[in-house]
This record gives structure tokens, sequence and C-alpha cells, in this order.
């Protein structure tokens, strides 16, 4: 069943300073299945970053439709928006993202407090907590704990109210390979369990993990690349090659 | 040279921090200054008989205004010290030693120091110029000579070297304790949780209740005086000390509360407060404290100012009275001088008690006479017949040969039924609440007595006791007391008339020349309070001000965040909205707390300057913190405004 679907997507910024528009998004047509695990690779520019702002409703699209379970995002009313993001969508980004002032337990449990649902907060926090290896850091503060516990924790942040997609901004790009691994087999994990996962990365290894890669470059899906029975190694090779050979080919 | 080069650099780049401290900075010298020219203003020399007092209370208000500015000028060279700091951290990986970076702080100190002490100096004389231009004019016309002298501005240079001082110090220990890679590191680094601070709470506490107590149990005027410098510092100690642990001892306690805590609204204020305290509760308490002496000397000043009126009401029943001195003028004479000048007389009366004298009252109500007695002793006696009593008052009190009426005036009060004057014992038959044509106060702040005394007999026998050396004929005196009504400048003329008879024997009083003296004298106060009143005003701002510029910034990728994770554009308008009112409400709920607690104190100073404690005190106290929160509700309005959007700035 398609949760998402991104129908001719276009994105115009017109700068401050002069007339001339320019292009972020061009013509961008995917869809994501429930309990999908999709990457979205391109060069910085590419306009990835644009389009994941697009699905977060932190950006209004020139034209084209998002959908989420058939709904469409531009009929939300800006006062909704947040409490959208809140109950449907679960972010983690790169450099965590974590409220300094509050301890990792009260960083999980912000969503659940701004969505007013705090009931049975205990619970949620110690599956995950255990899931997420962090059950001895939850009184700790965020400036305590080492990059990679962090982004664990923002993960749980993202988490605890379930949200139907979970939408990932370079994970781990602030994050040591040993960090980056761990953090990147618990996206597994959390496919596993059928979580729907939305990835931006230019990162071959992050993207390697994932059921689907998409390629962006110059505002279009270039091309799309399926992992079917691959490994992550042939599928890491699989998406160097489609990197050298398709974006490096084209300029 | 090159060390100057880079100290010039620095400041150059950080000049949006930079910028607001130099603006602080030169606004305390301004403040300084303009409190210095005061003290030494021949305007205050001029005052008469209360130049004293009004220079004790302007150094004491230098002495707080100075601890205020050292606080001010550290608070906000905080900010400024964290993206110096990193800069240094690089100045050191380039291979710098600690001594340069030490020494190119020095320069930039000293650069600061000249920038500030410059404008600041300029500015306050200017500023100090154009508001005696202003408020000579609504004091009425009297000239208040304040010129640029040498003392003040060494002292206030003086000062403001040692300020710098200490900021070089601080900057010098900050980089001799840390290593290379922490300076580069301490523009990241956010203050860390907060501890609960016991010992501060304890001390703040102890500091409190001592301060508070001493404005409670001041005994007398004199005291008040004296005192009032202690218990301001220690009062001004316990805020500091309390709201730096107070607040997170009560933030952490409501962090407890889950029922409270986890609510939306809760939730991101508490923690958020809880974490900036160590930096807010500095600011904090400095503009609680600031308020509080807005407050304090507004209603002060005012008190005299209105209560003035008052004053002078009590100390005239009638415009005129002429002492008729050893018949040095009768009666006739002075009505001839008054029609000589076309003027005409009303509720004409004459009354006599004699001479004060100064006595000392013992515990027992033992009155000896005395030259020097101690301030809490002191009291003026006189003495009254009780023929002319009734003749007065049309009282038809009669008085066993040991008992008297008694009459307390600017606080004089008798607590037993037994005096004695001299050896003399009598028991008061009552204690009257006026006299009816008897001024119920004088410009003198002592207490006094009148003794309404049964006898001839018992008169002399007292006037022989108190007035050894005094002719007694010249002992009891009898004051005409009048109404005049007609133009000034006949009124003026007959005073001038009355003047020529002076020194033969007799001496006068007239109600508007006396109001002519008060209100230079009180205006004088009036305006010095209102000078201050500005200055603390404008400190306010100026500290809210840069609350809200330092903090918006840091503030801004927080709410980033949360509107990230689903905040809500009013859920943040809320969360600030609640944050803000902590900021404004807090500091002016203490400084209400504080007033209350100063209000017995007050008293007793306004009892120093004759001002008898009237409603209108509190009439003016109220119109005061009208004022202050309306000015303040506007500051308010336009921080949350000005800071909504500065944070929600999604980039």
């Amino acid at each position: 069943m398609t949760l998402l679907a991104v129908n001719h997507l276009k994105k115009e910024y017109k700068s401050k300073r002069s007339t001339q528009k320019v292009l972020a998004l061009k013509d961008v047509d995917f869809q994501v299945n429930e309990g999908e695990f999709i990457a979205i690779m391109g060069e910085s520019g590419s306009g990835k970053s644009t389009l994941l702002n697009c699905i977060a409703t932190l950006d209004k699209p020139t034209a084209g439709h998002i959908l989420l379970k058939n709904d469409d995002l531009a009929n939300l009313k800006d006062k909704d928006l947040a409490a959208f993001r809140r109950d449907h969508l679960g972010f983690v980004f790169q450099d965590f993202n974590l409220l300094d002032t509050l301890s990792v337990k009260d960083n999980i449990y912000l969503p659940l407090v701004l969505a007013k649902n705090t009931k049975g907060k205990e619970e949620k926090l110690a599956h995950l907590a255990k899931q997420l290896g962090i059950e001895d850091l939850l009184n700790k503060y965020p400036y305590e704990l080492s990059g990679g516990q962090q982004q664990r924790v923002a993960i749980g942040r993202a988490l605890i109210t379930k949200p139907e997609l979970l939408l990932c901004d370079e994970p781990t790009g602030a994050l040591d390979s040993k960090n980056a691994a761990d953090i990147l087999n618990l996206f597994d994990e959390c496919h596993e369990n059928g979580q729907t996962i939305l990835m931006v990365t230019h990162s071959s290894l992050s993207a390697s993990h994932a059921g689907r890669v998409l390629f962006i470059k110059d505002g279009t899906v270039f091309h799309q690349l399926y992992r079917g029975d691959k490994s992550e190694q042939e599928m890491l090779v699989a998406i160097n090659e489609a990197m050298t050979n398709l974006l490096g080919g084209q300029s | 040279m090159f060390y100057v080069k880079l100290a010039f650099d620095s400041l150059r780049k950080n000049k949006e921090s930079y910028l607001p401290f130099l603006l602080a900075g030169t606004a305390a010298v301004a403040l300084n200054f303009l409190v210095q020219l005061l003290i030494y203003s021949s305007g205050v020399k001029n005052l008469q008989f209360a130049s004293d007092i009004v220079r004790l209370l302007l150094v004491l208000g230098q002495v707080i205004i100075g601890l205020l500015s050292l606080v001010i000028m550290i608070y906000t060279y905080s900010f400024l010290k964290k993206g110096k700091e990193k800069e240094f951290g690089l100045y050191s990986i380039l291979g710098m030693k600690k001594s340069d970076l030490v020494k190119i702080s020095l320069i930039q100190q000293a650069m600061s120091f000249a920038i500030t002490i410059v404008t600041g100096l300029i500015t306050g004389f200017v500023f100090a110029k154009l508001m005696i231009l202003l408020l000579v004019r609504m004091v009425g016309g009297k000239t208040f000579g304040m010129e640029l002298s040498l003392p003040a501005l060494a002292c206030t240079i003086a000062f403001f070297f040692g300020v710098y001082a200490v900021l070089t110090i601080i900057d010098a220990i900050a980089v001799a304790r840390t290593k290379t890679l922490d300076l580069m590191k301490s523009e990241k680094k956010g203050a860390s949780a907060p501890k609960n601070r016991w010992l501060f709470f304890l001390f703040g506490g102890a500091a409190l209740i001592w301060g508070y107590g001493l404005s409670l149990t001041v005994p007398s005027p004199i005291k008040a005086v004296n005192q009032f410098f202690f218990a301001v510092l220690l009062v001004a100690v316990a805020t500091y000390l309390l709201f730096i642990a107070a607040s997170t001892l009560i933030l952490k306690a409501l962090q407890k509360k889950e029922g409270y805590y986890y609510q939306s609204k809760h939730f991101i204020t508490v923690s958020n407060m809880l974490f900036r305290m160590k930096q807010n509760a500095v600011g904090l308490a400095s503009i609680a404290l600031l308020t509080t002496m807005t407050l304090v000397v507004t209603v002060t000043t005012a008190s005299m100012y209105f209560g003035k009126a008052d004053l002078v009401q009590k100390m005239f029943p009638r415009d005129v009275e002429v002492a008729l001195e050893n018949k040095g003028i009768t009666e006739e004479q002075v009505d001839s001088l008054v029609n000589k000048y076309d003027l005409k007389a009303s509720g004409k009366y004459t009354q006599t008690v004699s001479l004060p004298a100064r006595a000392a009252m013992s515990k027992d109500q033992h009155f000896t006479s005395t030259e020097y007695a101690s301030n809490a002793n002191e009291r003026n006696i006189q003495f009254m017949t009780l023929d002319e009593y009734q003749a007065a008052t049309g009282d038809k009190q009669s008085l066993k040969a040991n008992q008297v009426l008694a009459y307390g005036r600017n606080g004089g009060k008798l607590t037993r039924s037994d005096i004695y004057l001299g050896k003399d014992r009598y028991s008061v038959k009552q204690n009257l609440k006026s006299i009816k044509g008897m001024p119920s106060a004088s410009a003198d702040s002592t207490a006094s007595f009148v003794f309404v005394l049964p006898t001839e007999e018992s008169l002399q026998s007292a006037t022989k006791t108190f007035f050894p050396e005094v002719d007694e004929s010249k002992i009891m005196q009898t004051s005409y007391f009048f109404n005049i009504s007609g133009s000034a400048k006949h009124e003026e003329d007959f005073c001038n008339a009355l003047d020529n008879y002076q020194g033969q024997n007799m001496s006068f009083q007239v109600k508007s020349m006396t109001e002519k003296v008060m209100n230079g004298i009180y205006g004088g106060f009036f305006f010095i309070g209102i000078l201050f009143s500005i200055s603390f005003i404008l400190a306010t701002g100026l500290m809210i001000y840069y609350k809200q510029i330092s903090e918006g910034k840091a503030d801004q990728a927080q709410f980033e965040i949360l509107q990230k994770v689903g905040m809500s554009e009013g859920e943040i308008k809320k969360t600030i909205r609640s944050q803000i009112i902590w900021l404004f409400g807090l500091p002016i709920a203490v400084s209400l707390i504080h007033l209350s607690f100063a209000m017995p104190m007050i008293n007793k100073l306004l009892l120093a300057f004759s001002v008898p404690v009237t409603g209108a005190v509190y009439v003016v106290m109220a119109m005061t913190i009208l004022l202050m929160v309306t000015i303040y509700y506007i500051i308010y309005k336009i921080t949350s405004h000005t800071y909504y959007k500065q944070v929600t700035e999604l980039n």
C-alpha cells in the first residue's frame, strides 16, 4: 500500500536580492510503500534537502502534490502543520538537534508532551531505551553524551510517537564509522519491525542499507536502484557504480 | 603594534556583541558620573540645612549604583567573552603564548575603557545639564548649580579603571586556566545544569531576614538614616544570593512534580529557565534591585515634595505668626502695618507658651534639662498654663495640683501615666490630640511635648528647672496669629516692613515665604529622585535589551528544533510569553515585597526630614508602582514581540 506519494513536485526559490528564481526541484515523482526503507542520494545542491523539507511540511512546494495516506499536505492549514508533524512524522537530523536544556529522558518525552499524550510514557520509554541501548543514559544531559549516543536519543525522540514515516537527514553525517554502522543497524532493526523510513544522504554506505535508492540530480529523480536480493556489500558496489556512471558521467 | 592590530581586529569582528557591551559601559559611566557631579555640585551644597543629608543619600546611592555598574559590566562582558575565547584559541593554535593573549586582552580592555570613559563622561554631563534645565523649571525657577568638577571626574575615572581591571583579571584567569582546545570550544559549550546551592540559599535567607528585620525594628529617624545603607546592602546581597539559589531550588522542585512539569505549557519554560538561571539569576536580581531602587527613591522624594504642603499646613495654623517678645511689637502695631500695606487681617488670636527647652527623657519619663542628649532621648518641651489653655481652646478642663495635660508632636509619645519635670512628679490627666491654634508640626524633627501645668507655681518651678539662665520675663512668649489677604506685592512689602522690626525683640514667620524655601529644598530632593528614577529605568531598559538580544540569538536554534519536532506557533508564543512573564514579573514582585518591608524604614527616614507620614505617601506609592508597571508592560510587549520574531526566523 502506498504511504507517501510525491507527484510532480516543483519548488522555486526567489533569492532576496535579485528577481532571478532558483529552481531547486524541477519535477520529482515517486511513491513510498508502507514498510519501505528508501534512501535518496544526491550531491550537495541537488535538491534533496528541499525535497525532505517539503515532505516534512517545513516548506511549501511551488507546484505538485505530496500525499500521505492519500491526504494532500497542501490542504493542511498553517496552524495544523505542527500537530501534523508531531502526529505523523519522526525526524532524525545530522546534528541530532537535541535540546541541551532537557535531560535525555525529557528529550524523548518532548513529542508526547507537545501532543499532550503523556499517559503510559514510562512504558514506551522503557521499551525504546532497551531497543536503542540507552537505558543507562536517561538521566544525563545531551552535552554529556558522545555523538553516537546523542543520535540514539534523537532516534528515540523520533520513534516514541510511533510515526507513520521516519524522515532522516544525513543521520550518520556527524558520526565516526563505528557509530555510523551502529546507527544504520538500528535503522535496519526498525525497518524489520515495519517502520517506514525515508533517508536523505550522500553516503553510499548509508544508502546501501536501504531497500531502494533514488538518485536526484538537478531537481529530478535521475535513477533508482532496487536492492532486491543483493547483500549490503553488493548494494554498495551497485550504488557506487550508479553514482560514477550516472551522476559523474553526465557532467 | 602587532598586538594592537590584533586586538582591534578582534573587537571589529565581534562587534555584534561588543557594541551592546560598550553601550552598557557608556551608560554605567554616565550614570556614575552624573551622581558624582551631583555630590560635588554647588546646588547640593546650597540646599541649606538639608545639604549634609542629601549628600549622605547621594553617597549611598553612589555605592549602590557603583555595585550595580560592576555587576552589569561583568554580566554583559560574560556574553562577549565567549566569542573572544574562541578567537584566543585560534591565536593559541597559531603559536601565541598565554602571556601574549593576556597582552591582547589588556589592549582591548584599554580600548574599551577609553571609549566608554570618553563617551560616558560626555553623555553623562550633557544628560545631567539637560535634566537640570528641565527640572529647574518644574521645581520653580530656583537655579541648581552643577559644574564640571575635578573630584567628580577623578572619582568616576578611578572607579571604572578598577572595573576594567577586574574584567582584565577575569580574562587573564580564563586564559591561564584553560587549554588551547578548550578555548576553541568555549563558544559551543553551553552552561551546564545548575546545582542546588543550599549555602547560597541559607546565607541569602539570613541576610534577607536581617535586612528586613533592621527595617521593621528601626527605632528612630536618625538611626534610620544610619542603618538604611546597611539594610540596603544586606537586602541587595540577599537578592542576588536568593535569585541564584532559590530559583534553582524552586524550578527543580517543579520538575519533580510530574503532573505540572509534563504539560506542554510548562515543560519547555521550566527546563529552559532552570538552565539559564545561572546567568538569568544575576540579571533578574539586578533588575529587581533597580526596580526597588526606583520605587524607594521615587516614593521617598515624592512624599517629601508632596508632604511638604501638609507640613506647611501643620506649621502654620494662620498665614502669619508674629512672636511678641517682651512687647517688642504690639498687636496694634502689627495691625496698623497690615492696614498700611492695604492688606486685610482675619482670624486673629494670640497664644502664650514657653520657649522650647531641650530636655532628655529617661525610660521612666523623667525629664531633665540638658545641653546634649542622645538622639533617642532628646525631646523639646514647652509649658503652658491652664488658664491660657482654657482661653485658647475653650476646653473647661480642671487640673489637680499634681496633674498635667500633655500634647506630643513630631512623634513625641508618652507611655506611662507619670512624668517627672525635674523633681516634680505629675500624673498625666490626658494626652491631648491637639491644642487649638497651636501649630501641630515644626520644621525641626525632634520629638516634642507641650505640658499644660495646673498653677502659676508649678509653672515657676518648671521654668526654673529648665530655663535656669534665661531672664524670667523672656520665657513665656506670646504669639500673634492671623490670616492676611491682599496682593502678593503688598504682602512682600509687609514682610519687609516686619523684617525691619526684627532684631528688636520680635520674630515672625510667614507661610508663603516658608513655602518658597521648602519648595527649594524638597523640590531639589524630588529632582534628585526623578533623576535617579530615570537613570534606574534607563539601566533596567538596557539590561532587558541586552538579555533579549543575547538570549534571543541563543534560543533561536532551540525554537527551530521545537518547531521541527512539532511545536505549533501558538505554543511557541505561549512558551515565550510565560518565560518573559517570569522575567518581568519576578523582579516586579520581588521589588514590591522589598518596598513593603522597606516602608517602616522609609517612614522613619521621612520623619528625619520632618515629613509626617500621611495618606499622601501611599497615594504617591500607588502612583509610582502603577507607572512602573505601565512602563514595564510596554517594555515587556516590545521585548516579547522582538524576541518572538528573532526566535522564529526559520532558516
